[in-house]
C-alpha cells in the first residue's frame, strides 16, 4: 500500500486536473455560443444573397455560369477538409480524419485522382506525409474571418476554371449539437444553385425593367454566384469551429468528471492508509505500556 | 433631409442596421451615392471607403458587394466584409491594403 503522502501528492495534481479541465469547459462554452451566433449571423447573410440571386435569376436567362458547369469527365478530384488547430476535444479531429480516409478510398477506387487542401493544423499533420497534400492554409480555424474564406474560395475558383480539378468537395464536421459532430462531404465545385438557393416565400423575380442594373442583370450575376462559394466555405469553418468547441465542452466535460470520481476513490484510499497508520501506532504504544 | 432605412450585412453579421440619410460607396463602374427614394437599383461594388451620413458619420472599409435599392425604398449593401473606420482616409486606405491582401 502507497503511504499516506503518495496519495497526497497524486490528490493535490488531481485536484489540479480538475481545475484546468473545469475551465478549459467553461471557456468552450463561451465560445460555442459565439460560434453558434456567428453561424446565424452568417445565415441571415447567405438568406439575403440568396434572395438577391433568386430577384436577378428571374431577370436574365440564366446563361451557364463557369461555376456551374459540370466538367464532361471527373478524373480529379481536390478535397478541402477542415479540422482543428489544436488538440483536446475528443474525437472530433480523429473520426473526421477517419472520413477522410474513407471517401479517399472510395474516390481512389472509382479510379479519380484526389488531392488534399487542409484548414486545420491537425488534419494536415495527419496527411502531410502522404504527397497527397496541394495546400494547407494555416490559422484559419480559430476565429473564421469571411476573408479567410474568401481567400481560400478564390485559390479554389481558379484552380477549378483553370481545368486544374473537375470536383472539389469539402470535409467538414457537420454540427448537430454540442454533443454531436458528424463527419460529412458537400460538394462546392460545380455549384449546385439547387441546394443553396433556399430563398423566401415572399421574394418576387424582378424584370430587368423594374431595376436599374449596374452593370447588366447577367453579369451582376456572375459576380453573385462566386459569393456562394466563399460563404459555403466559410459557413463550413464557422461549423468546424463551433463543432471543435462543442467537441472540447464535452471532452473536458468528461474528464472533469472522471478526474472527480479518481479524486473520491483516492481520498477513501488515502483515509483508509491513515487509519491503518493510527491503528499500527495505537497497537504498539499498548504493546510498549503493557511490556512495563 | 429625409431618412431611409439601411442594413448592411456581411457574413459576420449586421454591421448596421438603422435610419441614414445618404450612403455612398464605390461602384464597378464609378462612385455613387444614394440618397431616399431612390429609384430601385442593384449595383455592384467594388473594394472601397462606404460612408453612411445620418445622426453620425460612419466610415466602413469595406471589400466587393453589392448594392440593392429595393422596390420598397430600403437599402441592403451585401459586402463580404467591412470594418469600421475613424475617418474616410482611413477607410480607403484598409479597403486598399485588402486589395493587396487577396
Amino acid at each position: 500500500m502507497a503511504s499516506i503522502k503518495e496519495y497526497n501528492r497524486k490528490l493535490a495534481s488531481l485536484k489540479n486536473t480538475v481545475k484546468i479541465t473545469k475551465t478549459m469547459k467553461m471557456v468552450s462554452a463561451s465560445k460555442l455560443k459565439r460560434a453558434q451566433d456567428k453561424q446565424n449571423s452568417a445565415k441571415d447573410y447567405a438568406r439575403e444573397v440568396n434572395n438577391l440571386i433568386f430577384r436577378i435569376a428571374g431577370a436574365v436567362d440564366q446563361s451557364v455560369h463557369p461555376l456551374l458547369e459540370p466538367k464532361p469527365e471527373v478524373k480529379r478530384v481536390l478535397l478541402l477538409a477542415f479540422t482543428s488547430d489544436k488538440g483536446l476535444c475528443g474525437g472530433f479531429n480523429n473520426n473526421l480524419i477517419k472520413h477522410l480516409r474513407r471517401e479517399i478510398a472510395s474516390l481512389e477506387a472509382e479510379g479519380k485522382v484526389v488531392s488534399l487542401s487542409h484548414c486545420g493544423r491537425r488534419g494536415h499533420a495527419a496527411f502531410v506525409k502522404t504527397g497527397m497534400v496541394k495546400k494547407n492554409y494555416p490559422d484559419v480555424t480559430a476565429s473564421p474571418l469571411s476573408r479567410d474564406a474568401s481567400e481560400i474560395a478564390g485559390e479554389l475558383v481558379e484552380s477549378f476554371v483553370g481545368d486544374e480539378f473537375d470536383e472539389v468537395h469539402l470535409v467538414y464536421n457537420h454540427f448537430q449539437s454540442a454533443l454531436a459532430q458528424t463527419p460529412s462531404t458537400a460538394q462546392v465545385l460545380p455549384l449546385s444553385l439547387g441546394d443553396v438557393a433556399q430563398y423566401d416565400a415572399d421574394a418576387e423575380q424582378a424584370s430587368a425593367d423594374d431595376f436599374i442594373a449596374e452593370p447588366e442583370m447577367g453579369a451582376l450575376l456572375s459576380t453573385l454566384i462566386p459569393k456562394l462559394v466563399v460563404f459555403k466555405i466559410f459557413y463550413a469553418l464557422l461549423e468546424n469551429s463551433a463543432g471543435e468547441h462543442g467537441a472540447r465542452m464535452t471532452a473536458m466535460d468528461a474528464a472533469t468528471g472522471n478526474a472527480s470520481s479518481m479524486i473520491d476513490e483516492y481520498t477513501l484510499l488515502r483515509n483508509r492508509a491513515r487509519q491503518a497508520a493510527i491503528t499500527t501506532e495505537l497497537i504498539e504504544i499498548i504493546a510498549g505500556a503493557e511490556a512495563i | 433631409m429625409a431618412d431611409f432605412s439601411l442594413t448592411i450585412v456581411t457574413p459576420e453579421g449586421r454591421v448596421f442596421e438603422g435610419e441614414a440619410e445618404s450612403v455612398s460607396a464605390v461602384g464597378i463602374v464609378g462612385s455613387l451615392g444614394v440618397l431616399a427614394n431612390h429609384a430601385p437599383m442593384i449595383c455592384a461594388l467594388k473594394e472601397g471607403a462606404v460612408t453612411v451620413r445620418g445622426n453620425e458619420t460612419l466610415h466602413y472599409a469595406a471589400s466587393e458587394g453589392t448594392l440593392e435599392v429595393r422596390p420598397d425604398k430600403t437599402v441592403v449593401l451585401l459586402l463580404d466584409y467591412a470594418h469600421p473606420c475613424d475617418s474616410a482616409e482611413e477607410a480607403s486606405r484598409k479597403a486598399q491594403e485588402l486589395i493587396d491582401i487577396l
